[in-house]
């Protein structure tokens, strides 16, 4: 949208206010309440944050164990620039829209970690050598009758799942209960102009699953973004609470999954043997030192266990669940890959971009797979290689990487690798029990309501 | 000689305990005395789930995260007062009964640092080089307003009472924590500050 056309658009609505949200490092949408005219200038001139927005944990406390050189001493501002494209009318706030923003630098230089800005990168390279990325997430998460402050109340345990406290999917009497929930989430995801596809209630009790219709990759993220962010006000103003961690309880946990197929014009590269395959070596290489980006969590690496849709061993396979890859090789128009690895707390800008360099490295230099998965991807004997299972083993798996800097850039690998291992400092020294083998009040207190 | 080894992907307090122990052995009447010791040793942390098993086996010690006996010894600390100059002392259960292994214990546990001077001229030669370290610190004791000066041009300065740079440059307290209790004053730009905290961490972390 042009500068005349965004005005049209806010005349139209009557529009006094807009809320801006850049997406941080940790996933979570930041951001400031702006009149129309603020709008409109940071159209042109950003509007400002401190840099510190990308230098908190997700307690808020600063991250004062390392420096990046893209930060300001002075803890002067960043920009959030605002794209109009994806201006929305915000539910029951008349005259409120909504706009999501990339990041820039004070002084308007590119931001080496915005998520957007990231993602956007890895994108023009692809459209460079005539290549476009398609994608679609699916969203799950876990809804809850308590409200937040109950659920605060309570430490997040014991809360009553939304349906059937059974861990059964596709249950029609099961989504029923769910459905005033949901009716009020798809009233405000068709407001805000999110193209949603279904939703199902999944596996784990009140657990549901949220699909969404195949965008371009930005655009797909932020459908999934704008969808987490509604989700969550949803439950909030009904008096429900929602979370969308990897593994709150002993129950499946949440995944992001997302299927993606690369084009060069009208032409589908998954639907070609060849070129799928140099594809998937590309995510395969890439596979274990990308798992923090994947899984950046504490919490996340708990949903790494067998026999619960989540992938334990680097591996791929056709129409395959089990395994961490499943290529989808249905046609001309519908063949793809779907990339597992994801948890529910995954940033997906961050996620996407690793998944679309590391295929397209792949393609590019023609790289080979490894052999397919040649059965079940669970309970493989001892010895078998496996995903990372702790967030420190996954963030040396990224230091010892020469690849993921070339891909991502080293200011977002060292940056990432800090910041995941901080958190790994953070928990064990601040009352986490890295001897729990389930989630511990820690994991609850920091990530119910923040993370995703 | 004695090997010193941990667990894969070890946790912090194991990591810590390690570096402490390597230390201590550069002083040859304390690695005589863990070279003879043999058994476990459990730290604990008095306030958090923090803990570690030693196992001492003559000459070898391995360490892994957890409370994970029987052991002949057992220390529980509270780990954020004990680099407190009136730190409660640790609770050690067993000491009774295996007083030589207790006595080993307080030598592996034990290093013998220099003064802080000393002590501040190791750590600077260990992190100088490490990405965006400054090019120089002024160091200032305000016990006795004595000076010292690490690498080149001065960038940024630390000042504190000779107990607090002794526990800060061996690696038991880092700038940034001990700035925010009051401790320890810094003259400077954030990014040093931030620099500097994160070599001190990964000094006490052995790297």
């Amino acid at each position: 949208m042009d500068r005349a056309q965004t005005t049209a658009w806010l005349d139209q609505h009557n529009i006094h206010l807009v809320r801006i949200d850049g997406i941080n490092h940790d996933g979570m949408p930041i951001g400031k309440h702006l009149s129309r005219d603020k709008f409109l200038s940071a159209l042109d001139h950003g509007s400002a944050v401190s840099d510190i927005a990308f230098g908190f944990d997700y307690a808020g406390a600063p991250y004062l164990a390392w420096w990046d050189e893209w930060r300001s001493v002075g803890l002067s501002d960043a920009l959030q620039v605002p794209d109009p494209s994806t201006l929305a009318l915000v539910a029951n706030r008349p005259g409120v829209a909504m706009a999501l923003c990339s990041h820039r630098l004070g002084d308007g230089s590119e931001h080496p970690v915005c998520p957007r800005s990231m993602l956007q990168r890895v994108t023009d390279r692809l459209a460079a050598d005539g290549l476009r990325a398609v994608a679609a997430f699916e969203l799950e998460f876990l809804a809850f009758h308590e409200s937040f402050a109950e659920a605060r109340r309570n430490g997040y345990r014991t809360l009553t799942p939304l349906g059937l406290p059974v861990p059964l999917s596709y249950l029609s009497y099961n989504a029923h209960q769910q459905a005033p929930f949901m009716d009020e989430v798809l009233r405000r995801l068709d407001l805000a102009g999110v193209p949603w596809d279904g939703w199902n209630d999944e596996a784990a009790p009140g657990q549901i699953e949220l699909n969404f219709r195949p965008a371009d990759a930005v655009t797909a993220c932020d459908h999934l973004v704008r969808a987490r962010a509604i989700v969550r006000e949803t439950a909030y103003d009904l008096g429900y609470s929602v979370t969308f961690m990897a593994k709150p309880s002993p129950e499946y946990g949440n995944g992001t999954h997302v299927h993606h197929s690369v084009w060069s014009g009208d032409e589908n590269l998954m639907a070609h043997d060849a070129s799928r395959m140099h594809w998937l070596a590309g995510l395969m290489q890439t596979l274990v030192p990308g798992v923090s980006i994947a899984a950046p969590t504490i919490n996340s690496y708990r949903r790494f266990t067998a026999f619960s849709a989540a992938p334990t061993h680097p591996r791929w396979a056709d129409n395959d669940k089990t395994v961490a890859v499943r290529v989808l090789a249905e046609g001309a128009r519908s063949s793809r890959i779907e990339y597992r690895v994801g948890a529910g707390d995954t940033n997906p800008y961050y996620l996407l971009a690793l998944v679309l360099a590391s295929g397209h490295y792949g393609l590019k230099n023609q790289l080979d797979p490894p052999p397919p998965s040649g059965g079940v991807g669970w309970a493989l004997p001892p010895g078998t290689p496996r995903v990372p299972d702790s967030l420190s083993s996954a963030v040396a798996a990224l230091r010892a990487d020469r690849l993921l800097p070339e891909l991502l850039g080293d200011a977002f690998c060292s940056f990432w690798a800090n910041s995941r291992e901080w958190e790994w400092l953070m928990f064990n020294s601040t009352g986490g029990d890295p001897l729990a083998d389930a989630t511990t009040d820690w994991e609850l207190n920091r990530y119910f309501e923040i993370v995703g | 000689m004695i090997t010193v080894t941990t667990e894969d992907d070890p946790t912090p307090i194991v990591r810590v305990l390690a570096t402490t122990i390597r230390r201590s052995c550069e002083t040859p009447s304390h690695s005589r005395a863990v070279a003879r010791m043999n058994g476990t040793l459990v730290f604990k942390s008095a306030n958090d789930p923090q803990a570690a098993t030693i196992r001492f086996g003559r000459g070898s010690v391995h360490l892994s995260r957890g409370a994970n006996g029987p052991a002949k010894v057992t220390i529980t600390a509270d780990l954020a007062l004990m680099n407190e100059p009136d730190a409660p002392r640790p609770k050690v259960e067993g000491a009774e009964a295996h007083l030589l292994f207790a006595l080993g214990v307080s030598k592996a546990l034990t290093p013998k640092y220099g003064t802080w001077q000393e002590e501040a001229a190791r750590f600077w030669q260990h992190t100088s080089t490490g990405t965006g370290m400054p090019s120089g610190i002024l160091v200032r004791c305000l016990d006795d307003a004595s000076e010292l000066r690490l690498g080149g041009q001065t960038a940024c300065e630390v000042h504190a009472s000779a107990f607090e740079l002794r526990n800060l440059f061996c690696g038991n307290t880092t700038l940034g924590e001990r700035a925010f209790a009051g401790k320890l004053f810094a003259v400077g730009p954030l990014n040093h500050l931030a620099v500097l905290t994160g070599a001190g961490l990964r000094y006490s972390l052995g790297g």
